[in-house]
């Protein structure tokens, strides 16, 4: 089964996106150059895992209303899985991982410079310390099972953003993601 | 034979180019009210809400990267309200004067307005010759005229009944603007 660490490592790390304020996966600066940020990149992370939790900003997610959808972890080594999100007063991301003797860890988000891994730790020297939540996504919430997430590579005449469409069409997989300028997502059970 | 001591004498001479530093950069602020108030303008005119103009924000910071924000603040504008150091840290106070908050909804801006003032203090190191803001990670403090911009930007493409909406936000960040001039 995919973890939400892995589906989004295989549809934003180093997949040519940039970061854009108010981007979703469109390219909204119209450069050519697909663009999201940092709530954005969770909500489509979470749908392509299967999850029926609506868009949240990060403010959304900081707010009580957030209990709804997802269990607050604490933040011990072992604690926090591959399928947490890491939250802080302004960003969100998917946790990796955290070592309690080092007192720093890593996630993947949204940054400046485009999707990326980050790295936290108590005295914040990357810009992110130790006062975060960890948010695990209700089981009640996950509707889709996901084994796989196929995506094409940016540009939708390419070799591989036709043969996925042609397997769709034909049925060899099921459950659409959804189709955007820079390719399309969908998974196969 | 030429040939080779041609390019020897060309490596030599990109040795000797190297071996001085380069000079300082004169265009960078000397102090840390400065290094902060050229933070904040950066943020005024727009820059740091994409991957292209992040640079713009981060050469005054101590972090490589910024969170992919999802929020902005938007202010009339803002005064440094004091600071102090011991020539190795510093800390500035600047107050802002909030006028709103302009959030990326799932498929569009959205805008609360909310005038209030805020008090933020940075904290400074000294790395080398020049001062870095190592705190806070301060989402961007925006201009008035840059919220109307990405708003004006986002309208060919939102829903008609979202429109109306985006008009009066629009509107009220004139009148802002203009009651400010």
């Amino acid at each position: 089964m995919a973890t939400l660490l892995k589906i989004g490592t295989d549809m934003f790390l180093n997949k040519g996106f940039e970061y854009v304020y108010g981007g979703s996966g469109g390219d909204k600066n119209m450069n050519g150059i697909p663009d999201i940020d940092c709530s954005h990149l969770i909500q489509t992370v979470l749908r392509a895992g299967g999850y029926s939790i609506p868009y949240m900003t990060t403010s959304e997610l900081n707010s009580t209303s957030a209990e709804k959808y997802f269990e607050i972890v604490p933040l011990n080594q072992g604690s926090p899985q591959q399928d947490d999100l890491i939250l802080y007063e302004s960003h969100v991301g998917i946790f990796i991982s955290f070592s309690e003797v080092r007192r720093e860890g890593s996630f993947l988000g949204a940054q400046s410079r485009g999707p990326g891994i980050a790295k936290f730790d108590q005295d914040e020297r990357y810009g992110w310390g130790l006062d975060c939540k960890i948010l695990r996504p209700r089981k009640e919430y996950k509707v889709v099972a996901i084994a796989h997430v196929l995506m094409s590579s940016p540009g939708s005449g390419s070799q591989s953003h036709n043969s996925i469409k042609k397997r769709w069409q034909t049925g060899q997989e099921v459950g659409e993601i959804g189709c955007r300028r820079w390719g399309c997502i969908r998974m196969t059970e | 034979m030429r040939k080779v001591i041609r390019v020897l004498m060309i490596a030599a001479l990109v040795g000797i180019g190297n071996a001085f530093p380069a000079k300082a950069d004169t265009s960078y602020p000397a102090t840390p009210e400065a290094v902060v108030a050229g933070f904040c303008e950066a943020y005024l005119k727009g820059e740091g809400l994409d991957s292209s103009s992040a640079s713009e924000i981060l050469r005054y910071t101590t972090w490589a990267e910024t969170p992919g924000w999802d929020r902005a603040i938007i202010v009339r504008g803002h005064n440094l309200s004091s600071s102090a150091g011991d020539g190795i840290t510093a800390e500035v106070s600047v107050r802002f004067d909030k006028v709103g908050i302009i959030e990326s909804g799932e498929t569009y801006l959205l805008v609360r307005l909310v005038e209030a003032p805020e008090i933020k203090n940075f904290r400074l190191v000294r790395k080398g010759d020049q001062w870095r803001i190592t705190k806070p990670h301060l989402e961007p403090h925006i201009g008035v005229d840059t919220a109307i911009r990405l708003l004006e930007s986002e309208k060919p493409s939102i829903p008609q009944a979202e429109a109306a909406r985006r008009e009066k936000d629009i509107s009220a960040l004139k009148a802002i603007r203009d009651r400010n001039l």
